[in-house]
C-alpha cells in the first residue's frame, strides 16, 4: 500500500476528533471497495507517520475499529480489513443506529418533543440531500 | 522493568528568583511527548536538566539508562538537542556543521542529511549569518535528526517558523517515530502541533507538573458545559469541576473529568444543559493554569 | 610546560571522566577552534614578521616603534584568544551547541585550555625564536637584550593564560576585560621592575648574553605561575554545576 497516496486528510480545525476523522475515512475507504476485504492496511506506525498524527491516536482508532469487527490486528502480523463481506452496509447500519439513539436522548436532555424531533430530523434530510444533490430517493 | 528513555524523579533547581520543583517525568520509549508551558514556566530549565547542562538540586535523572549529569557524555551520544538558545558558528556553512558533526557520530546519515536539506529549503554552501530565524532553527534540526539518534530533546523546534516550514519539520519529527526504539520530547508553545503529533501531554506552569496524561485523555476528560439556570437558583455543587462562571441565567462550567452523569446532575438541580463541548488542547491548558493559580491564590 | 602536565592536573581536579578523557574529541574542539582563528593568527605573524624587520634596522626610532608593535602583537594575540573561544562562544550561544556534542565540562574545559595554548604557542614561539635570531644576528642590537626579552615576552604568555582563565571561570565579558586592564596594567609595572634589577638592567645593554640567578628565577617564577594557574583553572571549573 503506497503510504503516499493515503489520501487521507485530517483537519484539526473539523471540530470532531482526529481518530474519528482517521475512523470514519478508513470505513469509507472500505465502504467502497478501495481497502479490500482481507486486504493488509498499514500498520499503527507507518500510518501515524503519513498522517503526521501521534501514533497513540491511531491506535485508538485502530482499537475503535477492531471492537467493531471493521478491521483485524494479529499481535505482531500487522492489520487486515476483517473478511466479512456485509462489511459496507453493515458499517453504516451501526453508526446510523447510534446516531439515532443519540438523537433520541440529546433530544429527551433538551426536552424536546417526539415530533419536534421527528420534524427536526426531515429537516435535516431535506437539507443534507439539497446541498448534496445525490440520488437518494425522498423520505 | 519499564523501558522509560527519560526518567525523573522528585528533581528540583533553586535559582534565586525561581524555583523548579517535585519534577517527574517519564517517557517511554518510542512515544513522542509534548511539554506545554508558559514562558519562564521552566521548560527550558527541565530540558537542560536532562542534557545534564544544569545539576539538579534534589532528584534523580536517568536519561536512556545514564544517570545524569554523571554520565552526560555516554548519554549525550545518543541524544540530538536541539534549542532556541542554542547557535550555530555564524562564520561557517552548514555544509561545514555537517561534516564537524558527521565527525563524531557513527550514526551520521548522508543521504538522509540531503534529503532534508531538499525538504527544508536549505542549501549546504551557505554561511550560517546568512540565513533566516527559521532557516537556523532548520538547519540545527538537520544537523540533530541526521544523526538517528535514539532520542531527540527539541525546545520549541517549530516556534518561529513560516507554515510550510513547520509542516515539514512536524513530518521529519513523526518520521522519527517510525522507528519505535526512538523516542521524542519537545517543549512548545504551538499547542496545535502538541495537540497533533504528541502521545503524551504534560503541562508546566512556574516550575511545577501540572498535569501529564496521554493526549487521548487530555481530549476525553476535559469538557465544557452550557447551562441555563432558573433566575434565582444557585449553581449545584457537582464534582470535578474545574471553573464555572455565570452571568445571568447563562452559565458555563469547566470540568477535567467529565462523566456523561454530569450533564443529569445539572438535569436534576434544574439546570438545563444545552451544550457539552470539547476543548481544544489550548483551552485545556489556560483553563487548567488559571484555575490552579487561582486555586494557590486563594 | 607539557602536555602530559596538563592532563594530570586535569585528571586530578575533574569530575568522573577524569582518568578517561576523549582525546579524540578534544582534538576535534581545539581543531575547531582553530579553524576560525586561521585567518587572524597568520594576520598577526604577518604584523610580528613587521615588527622584527622595524627591530632589526639599526635606528633607535625604528627599534622602538618594532619592539612596540611586537608586545603589542602578542598581547592583542592573548586577548583575541580569549575572547573569541571562550567569551564570544558563550555570548553567540554556540557554546549550548558544543555542550550539546558528547563532551564532559572538564573536556570541555581542556580543549579551550589546549586550544588557547597551542594556538598561541605557534606565533608566540616564532616571534620568540626570531628575536633571538635579530637580537644575536644584528651587530647593531646588544646580546645582553637576550634575557631581559626572554623574560618579557613569557610574561605575556602568563599574562595571557590569566585572561583566559578568568574568561572560562568567570563566564562574564565584564571580568575578562578586567582581567585585560590589570594585566596591562601589571606588565607596565613588571617591564618597570624587570629593566630595573640590577644583574639584569646593567647587562641587558652590554654584548654579553648573562643569566643571572634573578633573571633564572624569574622565568622560573613565570613558569610556576602558569602552571598554578592551569591547575587552579581546572579546579574551579570542575566545581562547577551549571554549565550554561
Amino acid at each position: 500500500m503506497d503510504m503516499h497516496s493515503t489520501g487521507f486528510v485530517i483537519s484539526q480545525t473539523d471540530g470532531r476528533p482526529m481518530y474519528l476523522q482517521i475512523i470514519e475515512q478508513i470505513k469509507q475507504r472500505i465502504a467502497v471497495g478501495d481497502w479490500a476485504k482481507g486486504e493488509e492496511i498499514p500498520s499503527i506506525r507507518q500510518l501515524a507517520v503519513a498522517l503526521q498524527v501521534s501514533v497513540i491516536t491511531v491506535k485508538r482508532a485502530y482499537l475503535e475499529l477492531e471492537r467493531e469487527g471493521v478491521i483485524v490486528t494479529r499481535h505482531g502480523k500487522g492489520s487486515t480489513v476483517a473478511a466479512d463481506p456485509d462489511l459496507g452496509p453493515r458499517l453504516y447500519e451501526r453508526e446510523l443506529a447510534q446516531h439515532l439513539d443519540q438523537a433520541a436522548r440529546i433530544g429527551d436532555l433538551l426536552g424536546i418533543s417526539p415530533k419536534d424531533l421527528q420534524n427536526r430530523l426531515r429537516d435535516a434530510i431535506q437539507s443534507y440531500l439539497s446541498s448534496n444533490r445525490s440520488t437518494a430517493e425522498e423520505p | 522493568m519499564s523501558d522509560l528513555a527519560v526518567h525523573f524523579s522528585g528533581v528540583g533547581k533553586t535559582y534565586p528568583h525561581f524555583t523548579l520543583d517535585d519534577i517527574h517525568l517519564e517517557l517511554p520509549t518510542g512515544s513522542i511527548q509534548g511539554f506545554i508551558g508558559a514562558n519562564g514556566a521552566g521548560k527550558s530549565t527541565t530540558l537542560r536538566i536532562l542534557m545534564g547542562l544544569v545539576h539538579q538540586d534534589r532528584g534523580t535523572v536517568q536519561v536512556l539508562g545514564h544517570s545524569m549529569p554523571a554520565s552526560q557524555v555516554a548519554a549525550k551520544r545518543d541524544i540530538g538537542y536541539v534549542s532556541e538558545d542554542l547557535r550555530l558558528y555564524k562564520a561557517a556553512t552548514l555544509a561545514w556543521h555537517m561534516s564537524f558533526v558527521r565527525s563524531i557520530f557513527p550514526g551520521w546519515d548522508a543521504a538522509y542529511a540531503e534529503e532534508l536539506a531538499r525538504r527544508f529549503d536549505l542549501k549546504p554552501e551557505q554561511k550560517i549569518k546568512g540565513l533566516s530565524h527559521g532557516q537556523r532553527v532548520k538547519a540545527a534540526l538537520l544537523l540533530a535528526l541526521a544523526r538517528r539518534p535514539r532520542l531527540l530533546v527539541l525546545d520549541e523546534p517549530t516556534t518561529g517558523l513560516d507554515p510550510v516550514a513547520r509542516h515539514e519539520v512536524l513530518g521529519a519529527l513523526t518520521e522519527v517515530l517510525a522507528d519505535e526504539r526512538r523516542t521524542v520530547l519537545f517543549s512548545s508553545h504551538n499547542t496545535l502541533d502538541v495537540e497533533q503529533i504528541s502521545d503524551r501531554i504534560t503541562f508546566i506552569d512556574r516550575g511545577r507538573i501540572l498535569d501529564s496524561d496521554d493526549k487521548e485523555s487530555f481530549l476525553d476528560r476535559w469538557r465544557r458545559v452550557r447551562l441555563e439556570v432558573p433566575a434565582n437558583a444557585v449553581l449545584p455543587e457537582v464534582p470535578g469541576i474545574v471553573d464555572a462562571t455565570r452571568s445571568g441565567r447563562l452559565a458555563v462550567v469547566t470540568t477535567d473529568h467529565y462523566q456523561p452523569d454530569l450533564a443529569a446532575a445539572y438535569q436534576k438541580a434544574g439546570a438545563t444543559v444545552f451544550a457539552v463541548e470539547a476543548m481544544t488542547l489550548e483551552e485545556i491548558f489556560v483553563a487548567d493554569v488559571r484555575s490552579r493559580r487561582e486555586r494557590k491564590a486563594a | 610546560m607539557t602536555p602530559s602536565t596538563l592532563t594530570t592536573a586535569a585528571a586530578a581536579t575533574s569530575g568522573p571522566s577524569a582518568g578517561s578523557m576523549d582525546f579524540a574529541m578534544i582534538k576535534r574542539l581545539v581543531l575547531k577552534d582553530w579553524y576560525f582563528l586561521r585567518g587572524p593568527i597568520l594576520g598577526y605573524l604577518a604584523a610580528g614578521a613587521l615588527a622584527l624587520a622595524l627591530v632589526s634596522q639599526a635606528g633607535e626610532g625604528t627599534f622602538f616603534a618594532g619592539s612596540i608593535l611586537l608586545i603589542t602583537v602578542l598581547i592583542t594575540i592573548g586577548i583575541h584568544l580569549a575572547m573569541a573561544t571562550v567569551v564570544e562562544e558563550r555570548k553567540n550561544q554556540t557554546l549550548a551547541f558544543v555542550m550539546s556534542l558528547p563532551v564532559s565540562p572538564a573536556e570541555y574545559t581542556t580543549a579551550k585550555i589546549f586550544a588557547n595554548l597551542l594556538i598561541f604557542l605557534l606565533p608566540w614561539l616564532a616571534l620568540l625564536v626570531g628575536s633571538f635570531a635579530v637580537i644575536a644576528g644584528n651587530a647593531a642590537l646588544p646580546d645582553g637584550l637576550i634575557p631581559f626579552t626572554g623574560i618579557v615576552l613569557l610574561e605575556i604568555f602568563a599574562s595571557s593564560f590569566l585572561i583566559l582563565a578568568v574568561a572560562l571561570i568567570s563566564e562574564s565579558q565584564s571580568w575578562t576585560i578586567g582581567a585585560i586592564v590589570f594585566g596591562n596594567l601589571f606588565f607596565q609595572g613588571f617591564l618597570y621592575y624587570v629593566s630595573h634589577i640590577p644583574s639584569i638592567g646593567q647587562t641587558m645593554n652590554g654584548p654579553r648574553i648573562v643569566w643571572s640567578p634573578a633573571a633564572v628565577n624569574l622565568l622560573v617564577g613565570e613558569i610556576v605561575s602558569i602552571a598554578l594557574m592551569v591547575g587552579l583553572t581546572f579546579w574551579l571549573q570542575s566545581r562547577k554545576t551549571d554549565f550554561l
